[in-house]
C-alpha cells in the first residue's frame, strides 16, 4: 500500500494532495471543518508582484491546476493597488467548490469533518493517525498541513480573543500539530516587538452592506482606497499583522478595499463604530471573521522544524508545507511548499533521492531562505511572502524577480525541472 | 507536554470545576498553566468558559436530600431502596452511566458510598447494593439521606455506547453489577437497539432485573459467565447475532474475560465497561480513583473519558 496520508485541508494540503497523487500514490485528504481551503475562502490575492514569478516557476514544473483555476475564476486581473503590481483577485465565493471537484475527479480521497487528534509513532516513524472519533487512518508517509492558526486559547492570549473566523474552531473543534503530537518541539514566531504570534491580516465585508456607489467601483476596478479619518490614525498596528508585505505606511492611512467577492479589507481587524464612520460605510457588517471589529485570528504559533525537502525534522515519514513548514504568508507559497511536500512525499515511498528545489527558482530560494533566517531571532520576527517585505526585496536584488515568461521558462529548464511534478514515480 | 483527556464533566453547568482553579484541569493546556492552547476537545473550549466566568469555577455540586419511602431486601444483604429525592437532580441523572453519593444526611462525607443509579421515575431515584462494609452496613437504617450528585462517569466507553443506535448489542452482567444496568438498558432500547442479556447471578445469587420498571420483552440468557462454556456461549453469540456493542456490568475480572472474547473475534465490536474504580470525591481531587493504563499514564477515572480498551 503506498498512502499519503495529509492532514489540512488548506491550500498546501491541497496542492501536496495533487502532486502526491500525481506521482503515483494513494491519497488520503484530512480536514477538520466542512469546507476544503481553509483561509482560502478568505483570502483571494494571486500574482501580485514576485508571486507572478513563483507562479509560472510552479506552472513549468507541472503543478500547475490550482493556478489554473485560480485564474479562471478571477474577479480582477492584472490590477495594481498600494505597494502591488499585476495582482488577480480570485472569487472566493465560488472557488471552494470548483477545487473540490477538481480534487475528487482526480480520486484523491477526501475526509471532511473529520479532525485529527493524536498520532501512533513506532522508533522514529509514523504509523497513523488518530482522530477524534477514536478511528485510526493507516499510512506509509505524512504530510502534516494543518496550518499555525489558533486554537482559541492562543487568539485569546496572543491577539483580541476569538474573532469566529472561517476556522470555526468552536463548531469543529480546534486544529492540531501533528507534528507536536510526534513528539517535535515546534517552534513559535514573533512580532517585530518580541510576542507571539501574528494576527491574520485582512478582514471581509459585505458588500451588500456598503453603498452601492463602493460596489460599484469595486465590482469595476477591483480596488478603493478611502483615507481614514484622521483621528482614527494608527501606524503601530501595521507591526501586529501576519502580512509584512500589506504593511506600508498607506495601509495605516488609508482603507484599502479589494474585490474578491467580498470586500477585503486590508487590516487586520477595525472596530465597526470606526469604520461606519466612513462615507458609504455606515451600514457596513462583516462577512469575516464575523467579530472582525474586534480581532483576527491569531497564526505562526506552531512550526515545524524542517529541511528544504519539506521533512519535518526528527522523524523518518512526516513531511510539511503551508504555514506549518514555516513563516510563509499567502496561497501561492502554501501552492509552492505544499506541492514539493506531495512529490517528496511520493519520492520517500518510491526510495528515491528527493528533491530539493534550486536557489536560482524563486520557489526554492524562498523555501532555505526562510530556513535559515528563522534560526535568528531577527528572522523569526519577519515573514516570507513573495508578494513584497523582506523576501520580495531579496527576489528583486538577487534578479529572481520577472514576469518574462521566457526567461523564467529558460530558468526553470536550465535547472531540468520542466514538468518534475508530473512525472509518475510509483 | 502533558497529557490531556476528554473529560466528562466538560462543558456541563459544572465545568470549569475545581481542578481548572487550581491549574489542574484535565482538558486544557492553559488551565495547567501552560503557554499555549492545547486540548483534548470535548465540544467546548474550557479556557473560554472559564474567562467569561470571570476566571472562576462555577457552581459546583451540592447535597440534596432524600428521603427513603421504600426498602426491600432482594436477599440478606442485598437492598433495594426507592428515594424520593428533587426533580432537578433527577433529571440530570437520566443519563448513561450515572450515580451519586449517598450517606445519611448526619453522617460526616466520609460515609459518602458511589451509587449507580438502578432506575428513575418522575420523583424517586432507585438503587440496589450489598452490604459490605462501614458505609454499606447501616445505610438501610437511615431514613434520611445527603445524596450528593449527579455524576456521570460510571461507564468506561461512554462514546461507544451514547449514541448506539438501531444496532444489535449484548449486555454481560454478573451479581451486583446488574445495578448499573437499568438505565443503559433503557436508553438502549429506546433507539431502537436489539438487546440480549448474559445474566450471571454471581455471589449474591440474584437475578433482579425485572425490578426495572418500563422494560418488556427482555432476552436473558442465565448462565456462569467466567466458566469456559459460558463464555464460548458469549462468543457465539456475538458472532452470530452481529452485536456491534458489548457492555460488561460486573467486577473487573469479567471486563477483563470480555474484552479478550472480543479480541479474539473482531476488533470491530464496541465495548464499554462499568467503572469499578475507588470513587470517593468525583471531582478529580481526591486521587482514589487514579488508575494506571496499558501505556503506562495515570488516569483519575471519575474525570476523564477513556477508550475501555487502554484498561482491559
Amino acid at each position: 500500500m503506498n498512502r499519503v496520508v495529509i492532514i489540512g485541508g488548506g491550500w498546501a494540503g491541497i496542492a501536496a494532495s495533487i502532486s502526491a497523487k500525481k506521482a503515483g500514490a494513494e491519497v488520503t485528504l484530512i480536514e477538520k471543518t466542512d469546507l476544503l481551503l481553509g483561509l482560502g475562502n478568505v483570502g483571494g490575492i494571486m500574482r501580485n508582484n514576485g508571486r507572478f514569478t513563483a507562479t509560472e516557476e510552479n506552472i513549468l514544473m507541472g503543478a500547475k491546476e490550482l493556478f489554473k483555476i485560480t485564474d479562471d475564476l478571477s474577479r480582477h486581473k492584472n490590477i495594481t493597488f498600494p505597494g502591488h503590481n499585476h495582482a488577480s483577485l480570485y472569487d472566493v465565493t465560488k472557488i471552494e467548490p470548483e477545487i473540490k471537484r477538481f480534487l475528487v475527479s482526480m480520486g484523491i480521497e477526501i475526509l471532511l469533518e473529520t479532525r485529527a487528534t493524536d498520532v501512533v509513532v513506532e522508533n522514529g516513524q509514523l504509523k497513523a493517525i488518530i482522530l477524534n472519533n477514536d478511528d485510526v487512518i493507516y499510512g506509509e508517509v505524512f504530510i502534516d498541513t494543518t496550518g499555525s492558526t489558533g486554537p482559541m486559547g492562543n487568539c485569546y492570549n496572543y491577539g483580541n480573543g476569538c474573532a469566529m473566523c472561517i476556522l470555526r474552531c468552536p463548531s469543529y473543534g480546534p486544529r492540531v500539530s501533528i507534528s507536536e503530537k510526534a513528539g517535535v518541539k515546534d517552534l513559535v514566531g514573533k512580532k517585530k516587538d518580541g510576542s507571539y504570534g501574528a494576527m491574520s491580516g485582512s478582514c471581509k465585508l459585505n458588500k451588500d452592506s456598503l453603498s452601492q456607489e463602493i460596489r460599484e467601483i469595486l465590482d469595476k476596478e477591483g480596488v478603493l482606497v478611502i483615507p481614514i479619518p484622521k483621528e482614527d490614525i494608527q501606524l503601530d498596528k501595521l507591526n501586529k499583522k501576519v502580512c509584512q508585505q500589506y504593511a506600508l505606511v498607506e495601509y495605516a492611512e488609508n482603507i484599502i478595499l479589494l474585490d474578491t467577492g467580498h470586500c477585503k479589507l486590508m487590516t487586520s481587524f477595525y472596530p465597526l463604530e470606526k469604520l461606519r464612520k466612513i462615507k458609504g460605510m455606515e451600514n457596513a457588517k462583516y462577512e469575516d471573521p464575523y467579530s472582525g471589529g474586534k480581532g483576527n485570528s491569531v497564526r505562526y504559533l506552531s512550526l515545524a522544524p524542517r529541511d528544504n525537502f519539506m521533512k519535518v525534522r526528527g522523524l523518518n515519514n512526516l513531511f510539511c508545507g503551508g504555514e506549518k513548514a514555516g513563516l510563509f504568508v499567502g496561497h501561492t507559497e502554501a501552492i509552492t511548499t505544499g506541492s514539493l511536500a506531495g512529490h517528496n512525499s511520493v519520492r520517500y515511498l518510491a526510495d528515491m533521492e528527493l528533491l530539493e528545489l534550486p536557489n536560482t527558482l524563486a520557489v526554492g530560494d524562498i523555501i532555505s531562505f526562510e530556513n535559515e533566517m528563522k534560526e535568528t531571532e531577527e528572522g523569526i520576527r519577519d515573514r516570507y511572502t513573495f508578494a513584497g517585505s523582506t523576501y520580495f526585496t531579496r527576489m528583486k536584488e538577487k534578479n529572481l524577480y520577472t514576469t518574462d515568461l521566457s526567461v523564467i521558462e529558460e530558468k526553470v529548464k536550465s535547472e531540468n525541472l520542466i514538468g518534475v511534478y508530473e512525472k509518475q514515480l510509483i | 507536554m502533558v497529557d490531556l483527556y476528554k473529560c466528562i464533566d466538560g462543558g456541563s453547568k459544572y465545568c470549569p470545576c475545581h481542578l481548572a482553579d487550581n491549574d489542574s484541569c484535565i482538558s486544557c493546556s492553559i488551565l495547567r498553566g501552560e503557554k499555549f492552547c492545547d486540548c483534548n476537545w470535548n465540544g467546548v473550549c474550557i479556557f473560554y468558559e472559564y474567562r467569561m466566568n470571570n476566571y472562576k469555577s462555577k457552581e459546583q455540586r451540592k447535597i440534596f436530600e432524600g428521603y427513603v419511602e421504600k426498602k426491600m431486601n432482594l436477599s440478606e444483604r442485598v437492598i433495594l431502596l426507592k428515594i424520593k429525592v428533587e426533580k432537578e437532580l433527577i433529571d440530570q441523572l437520566n443519563r448513561f452511566g450515572s450515580y451519586v453519593f449517598i450517606k445519611g444526611n448526619s453522617d460526616i462525607h466520609y460515609f459518602e458510598a458511589p451509587m449507580s443509579i438502578f432506575d428513575l421515575d418522575e420523583n424517586h431515584i432507585y438503587i440496589v447494593y450489598q452490604e459490605i462494609g462501614v458505609k454499606t452496613k447501616k445505610l438501610n437504617e437511615k431514613l434520611n439521606l445527603g445524596i450528593r450528585g449527579p455524576y456521570w462517569n460510571g461507564i468506561i466507553g461512554i462514546n461507544n455506547i451514547d449514541s448506539l443506535a438501531n444496532s444489535n448489542c449484548a449486555i454481560i452482567t454478573r451479581g451486583i453489577g446488574q445495578s448499573s444496568i437499568g438505565i443503559p438498558l433503557k436508553k438502549l432500547a429506546e433507539k431502537n437497539n436489539e438487546i440480549v442479556i448474559f445474566l450471571d447471578k454471581g455471589k449474591i445469587n440474584l437475578n433482579y432485573i425485572d425490578l426495572i420498571t418500563d422494560v418488556s420483552n427482555l432476552k436473558i440468557i442465565e448462565l456462569d459467565v467466567l466458566s469456559e462454556e459460558g463464555q464460548k456461549q458469549i462468543e457465539d453469540c456475538l458472532i452470530n447475532n452481529q452485536i456491534n456493542l458489548v457492555f460488561s456490568a460486573g467486577a473487573d475480572v469479567l471486563h477483563r474475560k470480555i474484552s479478550n472474547i472480543i479480541k479474539n473475534i473482531n476488533k470491530e465490536i464496541k465495548f464499554a465497561a462499568t467503572n469499578n474504580n475507588l470513587i470517593c470525591c468525583g471531582e478529580g481531587i481526591c486521587g482514589s480513583c487514579t488508575r494506571k493504563m496499558k501505556n503506562g499514564k495515570r488516569i483519575k477515572s471519575c474525570k476523564a473519558i477513556i477508550n475501555p480498551n487502554l484498561i482491559y
